[in-house]
């Protein structure tokens, strides 16, 4: 395997981010005190928050790459657009099981068409659908037109989850403010909130990379081929 | 195309999409509602007999009658104005208590009742630990409906 | 604690997943530089077998 000096910088960041996440889930669940409504099941929150965070800043960099994209027309743009896209997939993913779980024995429900859960679903879907349009276009500069056209149409809904929760009557309580949030409750929050971000970035410069040698060996094959 | 000429092509693709999804999305701010209140309900009548939809609003304090035997639950759901009787079959979720924001999804009948197949606790973004004082479950359905929609 | 089910199986699963798409990218990673290096050596003229060493679809 090619060792390069980036993957040095990386690995430091990795086992930043894995020491955080365990410190952060440490405190979650053993240290700080659940709230009082609902008991233990309110540690989910996080995981489950960081991680619905998180998948939307990934979608804001797809569409800030994307339109960077489309004015300069630099496959380096569209390499860290796809990267996030996928991240912010799994993020989704994440997000939505979370939800499921904390959603069960609270509301409940595993699961319900409210504005909000629904529109997380879109959003999966289009991000799906980004991924997925990528694969039909075997022409690189194509590819990533089409996809920065997806990433930018498609981050219109990303605000709407946001507001769902505001503009329309839902299940899913609004979102929290440090208001309505006790202190070593709200530090646990923000505490995984900076760990969840330093793992996106050490799987960015991860992703990222991988888009790079695989953009070179698309290129040498088709050179080639 | 020039840079320049790329870039105010750029912002007004985005400022025609950034209108396009705010016009989406106020159209649907307008068309969006996940449950009914009890008052919309009532004044609809007639013509959501029968029909599937959801109920939201607050377990009235002292309606709750819960036969365990029978995994029979009845209880009265308000808002401001008015109020329906519910009955349920099966046991509620945990977090069911009076006073708490509910949805339930079921039909409403012509005796002026609403069966419930489903019913969901709201939980509110407010989150504490434990101490004196808790908040009532009052305060917590006060997030349960928008301001503006009673 | 109560709802200790929902509570390991949330943490586990995110544990899970992102181990799971860390593990799985690095991996990537390895094949693509691994067939990159190759490609490199069979361009310098050592072999011409470069359609071998293509990663695995």
């Amino acid at each position: 395997m090619i060792v390069t000096s980036k993957s040095g910088l990386a690995n430091v960041i990795g086992i930043a981010a894995l020491a955080l996440f365990l410190v952060g889930s440490f405190v979650g669940l053993f240290v700080v005190p659940a709230d009082g409504m609902q008991g233990d099941i309110q540690r989910l929150m996080y995981v489950h928050v960081p991680a619905a965070w998180l998948a939307f800043l990934s979608f804001f960099v797809v569409f800030l790459m994307s339109v960077l994209y489309l004015i300069q027309r630099d496959l380096r743009w569209d390499r860290v657009a796809q990267s996030s896209a996928e991240i912010g997939v799994v993020f989704t993913v994440l997000t939505l099981a979370l939800g499921s779980m904390w959603g069960k024995p609270t509301w409940g429900v595993w699961w319900t068409w409210d504005p909000r859960l629904t529109t997380t679903a879109i959003m999966l879907a289009i991000y799906v659908g980004y991924l997925a349009i990528r694969s039909f276009a075997d022409d690189p500069d194509k590819r990533a037109r089409w996809a920065a056209i997806v990433g930018i149409i498609g981050f219109a809904n990303v605000p709407i989850v946001y507001l769902s929760v505001i503009w329309w009557r839902t299940l899913h309580q609004p979102p929290s403010s440090p208001r309505s949030v006790s202190p070593e409750i709200l530090w646990t929050l923000m505490f995984n909130l900076a760990a969840f971000s330093v793992i996106y970035v050490y799987l960015m410069m991860r992703r990222i990379r991988l888009a790079k040698l695989e953009g070179e060996l698309e290129q040498r094959m088709a050179y080639h081929g | 195309m020039s840079g320049s000429k790329k870039i105010w092509a750029g912002l007004g693709i985005l400022a025609i999409l950034g209108s396009l999804a705010f016009l989406i999305a106020g159209g649907l701010k307008e068309n969006v509602v996940y449950f009914l209140t009890p008052s919309e309900l009532l004044a609809r009548g007639p013509e959501v007999v029968d029909q599937p939809l959801r109920l939201g609003g607050q377990v009235k304090p002292g309606s709750l009658q819960w036969d365990a035997e029978a995994m029979d639950l009845r209880f009265i759901v308000q808002d401001s104005l008015q109020e329906v009787q519910v009955r349920s079959t099966g046991a509620p979720p945990a977090m069911f208590q009076e006073g708490a924001g509910v949805i339930m999804e079921g039909h409403y009948r012509d005796d002026g009742t609403f069966e419930s197949t489903n019913v969901m606790v709201k939980h509110s973004n407010e989150y504490e630990a434990p101490h004196d004082g808790q908040k009532s479950p009052e305060e917590m359905y006060e997030s349960l409906v928008k301001p503006g929609d009673e | 604690m109560d709802n200790l089910g929902f509570i390991v199986a949330g943490y586990s699963l995110t544990w899970a997943t992102l181990l799971w798409y860390s593990w799985r990218t690095n991996r990537r990673l390895g094949v693509a530089a691994h067939a990159l290096s190759e490609w490199t050596e069979s361009s310098d003229g050592l072999t011409d077998g470069y359609e071998a060493d293509a990663p695995p679809a």
